[in-house]
């Protein structure tokens, strides 16, 4: 294959990129403005989230009786109950509850679990309630000599790296991986019909077939531009989450450095997912823009397509299937998760890039013979 | 040379016959010029010769070589410039030079020499560095000439190439079709003009209702038809061929 051709089309392709501002702003602003805006509105919702449940877990019923008739009243989102420390570990981990309190009798430990969706106004609450219970308990009116019988509340984190880890990308994958799949997929929508379906409303299509280059060798240029364009936006935005990352969640970050600076398939295996939704979505849109000869059907198309691949790569997420890791787009989040416990992924990985690979390269192949259809 | 025999094109989305048998032979070094009514099948059958449509029926030959066989190299030998074909808008007329430069696979070198010489000769150099798609008509039009021509063409194809333009952008389109012409290029030209033809062509071919009806020298058209200009010669020619298909439409409801 003469590569002159791929290469000039190329250039020029960029060269029209280059001249049109919003395609620049669709590729390398809007991914990075949502993710932040989102990344920052996650750690918002969770911050602010009041109707949260906590629990107290008292040494003896008598105690127990005692706190409930007076704390009940001033600490609504409250239940107080007579258990252990493993009682209330148990209730945390289920998640049933955001936190536990446990008072013996020389101390007071606040348990919450930091890989769960823990409202951190429960956490805030617990720690005056906390408060509340020494002096209640010592009968005493200041804290400072209440504080000289019981030490300072101690908050116990009952996650550990790996889940607090998990969580975190579980979370960013579904709703961050998403808003970047869609705006990926708008970003090769509007690429796609401005360059293939483009040409033809433009009428400039013609000047195209009456030159020596084959069509085949002038859209394969067009899309590897589209598919360099649709990854860069993808990889922005995924840079984007990252910094997101590091503003609002430092211990996540932390974690994350720490895990991708010990292990290099972390940073394989992101790029490696975003290859392969990108060469799913530069294939789809590319046979889309080709069939047609009018960017508004197209784009209708593309619309409708759109929302037809989101369905059908979440719909394995909502079955639960073992292939849902072999999907290309639903694999994401399992994936991740597999990374985090340091257990293997290569497989799974290389079966969905190649089914990426295959699929992506079967709708351009046809597109350029479509491409040449629609025009008579 | 060109040789067109018995050519027809049927198109398969809403099955209209376009062109249903035309003949026709074209020189090198000659103007010559379609002619016929609207709709009669000139657009398509140019559209055929410069390998934008695949014929239904029918030979085209290009110095004895049959276009289907070698339409790749053809193509590097061929412009086709109409109106229904146009430039990127984005591109300044330097940019759209490079692109289809590159396109033609010539070396930045032809590139440069031969912009220069047909930026220079349409007047296209004042407004080289502005976008194609904020120039008025002549200004689309010259650049729209120049690009066709980049390559060096052997076989020019020009639909209605003087449609809409001022007098002095009309003056300069027909000396560079006789400067072609004293190049030895092939010119085919569509028009309807027939005070154009009568002036530059050489030879005409007449096409009516899809077929060719006529194909000959200019002096030869009125003669054939016992008429002194080429505009009665053309007008009989219409309605003796149109009028019998409309004769044999009547009979065939009889």
């Amino acid at each position: 294959m003469n590569k002159r051709h791929i290469r000039h089309v190329m250039r020029t392709e960029w060269r029209k990129t280059k001249k049109t501002p919003a395609q620049l702003i669709m590729m390398l602003v809007v991914p990075v403005v949502a993710v932040l805006f989102l990344s920052w509105s996650m750690c918002y919702v969770r911050t602010m989230v009041n109707n949260y449940h906590a629990s107290v877990f008292l040494p003896d019923e008598e105690t127990t009786e005692k706190v409930d008739s007076y704390f009940s009243e001033f600490y609504l989102f409250f239940d107080f109950r007579c258990g252990t420390r493993e009682d209330a570990e148990n209730l945390v981990h289920e998640g049933k509850s955001d936190c536990a309190l446990v008072v013996n009798d020389d101390e007071i430990r606040i348990l919450y679990d930091s890989s769960m969706l823990t409202s951190s106004m429960a956490l805030k609450d617990a720690s005056d309630c906390a408060d509340d219970l020494v002096l209640f308990l010592e009968g005493q009116e200041y804290m400072e000599e209440a504080y000289s019988l019981y030490p300072e509340t101690e908050m116990v984190d009952l996650s550990t790296d790996t889940e607090r880890l998990v969580n975190h990308f579980d979370t960013m994958a579904s709703l961050i991986g998403m808003i970047l799949f869609l705006m990926m997929g708008s970003n090769a929508m509007t690429i796609s019909s401005r360059s293939i379906t483009g040409e033809k409303e433009r009428q400039t299509f013609d000047s195209l077939v009456l030159c020596p280059a084959s069509l085949r060798k002038i859209i394969f240029g067009k899309e590897l531009v589209m598919l360099i364009e649709v990854f860069v936006s993808g990889l922005v935005g995924i840079l984007a989450a990252v910094a997101g990352m590091a503003v609002w969640y430092p211990k996540e970050f932390g974690l994350m450095t720490e895990a991708a600076s010990k292990d290099p398939r972390w940073i394989a295996a992101i790029l490696l997912m975003l290859l392969m939704v990108t060469i799913l979505i530069t294939g789809v849109f590319s046979i889309i823009s080709s069939a047609f000869s009018q960017a508004k059907k197209a784009s209708l198309f593309s619309s409708a397509g759109m929302v037809i691949i989101s369905i059908a790569a979440m719909l394995p997420t909502f079955i639960e299937s073992k292939i849902v890791e072999c999907i290309p787009v639903a694999n994401w989040s399992p994936v991740i998760k597999h990374l985090c416990k340091n257990e293997a992924v290569g497989m799974p990985l290389l079966i969905s890039l190649a089914i990426s690979v295959l699929l992506g390269s079967a709708c351009m192949i046809l597109s350029s013979g479509l491409w040449e259809r629609t025009s008579e | 040379m060109i040789t067109i025999e018995h050519l027809k094109k049927t198109f398969k989305k809403n099955k209209v016959e376009a062109v249903k048998d035309v003949s026709l032979e074209i020189r090198d070094g000659e103007i010559f010029a379609l002619l016929g009514p609207n709709g009669a099948g000139k657009t398509t059958t140019m559209r055929m010769l410069s390998t934008l449509l695949e014929p239904t029926a029918g030979t085209i030959l290009y110095d004895g070589k049959p276009l289907e066989q070698e339409s790749e190299s053809i193509r590097r030998r061929i412009a086709f410039l109409t109106n229904e074909i146009r430039l990127d808008g984005q591109f300044t007329p330097d940019e759209l030079a490079d692109y289809y430069g590159g396109l033609y696979e010539m070396d930045e070198e032809t590139i440069h020499r031969n912009r220069e010489q047909l930026f220079n000769y349409f007047g296209i150099s004042e407004f080289r560095d502005r976008r194609y798609e904020t120039f008025s008509t002549g200004m689309k039009q010259k650049t729209s000439l120049a690009i066709c021509l980049l390559h060096n063409p052997d076989t020019v194809i020009f639909d209605e190439p003087t449609n809409g333009l001022d007098i002095l952008t009309q003056h300069l389109i027909e000396d560079c079709l006789l400067r072609m012409k004293a190049e030895g290029k092939c010119i085919i030209l569509s028009t309807h003009i027939l005070d154009l033809v009568a002036r530059l062509a050489d030879r005409v071919g007449i096409i009516v209702d899809g077929r060719s009806v006529f194909c000959g020298t200019v002096p030869e058209l009125p003669e054939s038809q016992g008429v002194k200009t080429v505009e009665e010669a053309f007008i009989k020619l219409y309605k003796e061929n149109h009028e019998e298909k409309a004769i044999i439409g009547k009979r065939g409801k009889e």
